[in-house]
């Protein structure tokens, strides 16, 4: 803590032709976070986004970036912020390196600093690709070079619109060590709608829900939050009645229902409110009963599931 | 001003990287070498009258390359980037819009400067056969190259400012082809006026785009013809440049 902020965004809200895709939020970015904003499409991630990159102006509101005005001075602004967009849209007919040096005068890298084009290079694994013409590229190395491109003057804040969007997952681990290894230096602002994805790269999560912020602070605290709400899913063979009068009896389960499968197996769901994992209990009692179990298993919490949780705050207590 | 050179070059570039440029290259060489075939056959020998640039500016090849070869290289200046989602890249990289608009205006001009340098090499080409030199003036040959380089900045801002409208570039050729084919038109409306009504002759004369070119195939640079050229190429870019900065209004 104390770090000074690098973001500051009061108040914004962005309306298209009657369409609010951002309502009113407000929220701040220490240096050296790596804040993950999280939602479905349209929820205003990318409208939020644009308008930190000084693409396109707030509605009303006001955002600072290194505490620059991102419509007054929104090229002092631009400066401070590396910033690719969705979809990562590339000039595809240059060759790597050609379109990183064009892109670093445009960005006014001072010519003595023009050997960072070749440490991006190297950071981002581009090296060995350079001369080569970036639409045969393919898109984990596109994505490359499109993380190249928004670090090349090298700037405090990087905003990253789905980094990993379309990659395959090995594409998509390389991109996120990349990510984790420019913290603490640079801060890091991220999209996505990968629940999962926010919780391995980010220190710090924002949901965003129909222009809404649902909720924003760290990933342990939410993380913590939503483990204790947990479902097991048992798959036991016996009288259904019975065993789920039996799993009732298991301390902090608040809820087993059954479904029935072929017999003699059914299905039951139990809600737990705890951090401790019941799942040994469960089998110990089918053990003590002797019932076979074939399936016994913890499910996570989807981004849709945490959305309800969050939309209504009486099923989350 | 650096940021403006190095968006030039890129902008320029682009015409000799993809094919969109050497299509337009090929068709204009074929349109000129038309227009050149089409002077010589009517000349056939006889004796002419007025500057051999002048009969090349006469033949209906001259308009046909300014009217469509303008909208071809404009229509992606802007619509291709907005559609490609590289314009967010370019417009978020710490450029101001002037400069933006300025490169991209710049880059398209040159490519229409360079599309229409067969024409020197046309009239090298005469030059041999022509027994009275005075015909065939360098000077008269650089006024026209001038006046079509005018012309082309007119319709290449004009291009630019339709392409800055849109995503689409059929749309923005369109509307580029649109607006160049009216303005020209308009030239001929002064001619079908009864003479009677000077004043409305007159407006159209002064507005009349061919009016302020046939000066310059005749080997007459004229400050009035371009200043008329430059203000509305200048008129064409503030409008380019407000619909660029249209983005921040709301």
């Amino acid at each position: 803590m104390g770090k000074p902020y690098i973001i500051e965004a009061e108040n914004l809200s962005k309306r298209y032709s009657g369409r609010l895709a951002v309502n009113n939020i407000s929220f701040r970015v220490r240096q050296g976070e790596i804040v993950g904003f999280l939602g479905p499409n349209g929820a205003g991630k990318t409208s939020t986004m644009r308008i930190l990159a000084a693409f396109q102006p707030a509605t009303t509101g006001t955002v600072r970036v290194a505490g620059y005005d991102v419509f007054y001075e929104a090229q002092a602004a631009q400066q401070a912020v590396g910033y690719m967009p969705e979809n990562n849209p590339l000039l595809l007919e240059m060759r790597v390196r050609e379109y990183l040096q064009f892109r670093a005068r445009l960005k006014r890298l001072p010519k003595e600093k023009r050997r960072r084009v070749n440490e991006v290079m190297q950071a981002c694994g581009l090296a060995e690709v350079q001369k080569r013409i970036i639409g045969r590229l393919s898109r984990g190395y596109r994505q490359r070079v499109g993380l190249a491109d928004a670090l090349v003057h090298d700037p405090p804040l990087l905003i990253l619109d789905e980094p990993t969007a379309g990659l395959d997952p090995n594409q998509i681990r390389t991109v996120r060590e990349l990510i984790k290894s420019l913290a603490p230096r640079t801060t890091v602002l991220l999209s996505t709608h990968i629940l999962s994805e926010a919780a391995i790269i980010c220190s710090r999560i924002i949901i965003l829900h129909r222009g809404n912020i649902l909720a924003d602070e760290s990933t342990e605290s939410l993380r913590t939050r939503f483990s204790e709400l947990l479902e097991i899913h048992t798959e036991i063979a016996g009288p259904p009645q019975e065993i789920q009068q039996a799993l009732r009896q298991i301390p902090k389960v608040e809820k087993a229902s059954v479904q029935e499968l072929a017999p003699p197996f059914s299905r039951f769901i139990l809600r737990v409110r705890s951090q401790r994992d019941i799942r040994a209990e469960v089998f110990k009692l089918a053990c003590q009963n002797g019932w076979l179990l074939r399936e016994l298993r913890r499910r996570e919490h989807s981004l849709e599931e945490i959305f309800s949780l969050l939309t209504e705050p009486s099923a989350a207590k | 001003m650096i940021v403006v050179f190095h968006l030039t070059k890129r902008e320029l570039a682009v015409f000799f990287q993809t094919l969109t440029g050497y299509a337009i290259l090929a068709s204009v060489m074929f349109a000129v070498g038309a227009g050149f075939l089409y002077v010589i056959v009517s000349i056939n020998g006889q004796a002419i009258d007025s500057p051999i640039t002048e009969a090349l500016y006469s033949t209906p090849f001259f308009w046909l390359v300014v009217l469509f070869a303008a909208p071809a290289i404009t229509m992606q200046t802007y619509a291709y980037e907005k559609s490609a989602g590289t314009y967010e890249t370019l417009m978020t990289s710490s450029v101001t819009s002037w400069q933006v608009v300025l490169a991209k205006f710049l880059g398209a001009w040159f490519f229409f400067v360079i599309v229409c340098l067969p024409f020197i090499g046309y009239m090298l080409l005469l030059r041999p056969f022509f027994e009275d030199p005075s015909l065939l003036d360098v000077w008269t040959v650089f006024s026209s190259l001038l006046g079509i380089a005018l012309l082309g900045a007119l319709y290449t801002a004009m291009g630019c400012f339709a392409s800055s409208l849109t995503h689409s570039q059929m749309l923005a050729a369109m509307f580029s082809f649109a607006l160049g084919m009216s303005l020209f038109l308009q030239s001929f409306i002064a001619s079908r006026l009864p003479t009677s009504d000077e004043l409305w002759v007159s407006v159209f004369v002064y507005t009349s785009l061919v009016h302020h070119f046939e000066d310059f195939v005749r080997g007459v640079v004229d400050s009035r013809h371009v200043v008329f050229y430059v203000t509305l190429t200048g008129f064409f870019l503030y409008l380019n440049w407000q619909s660029v900065e249209s983005r921040r209004w709301f």
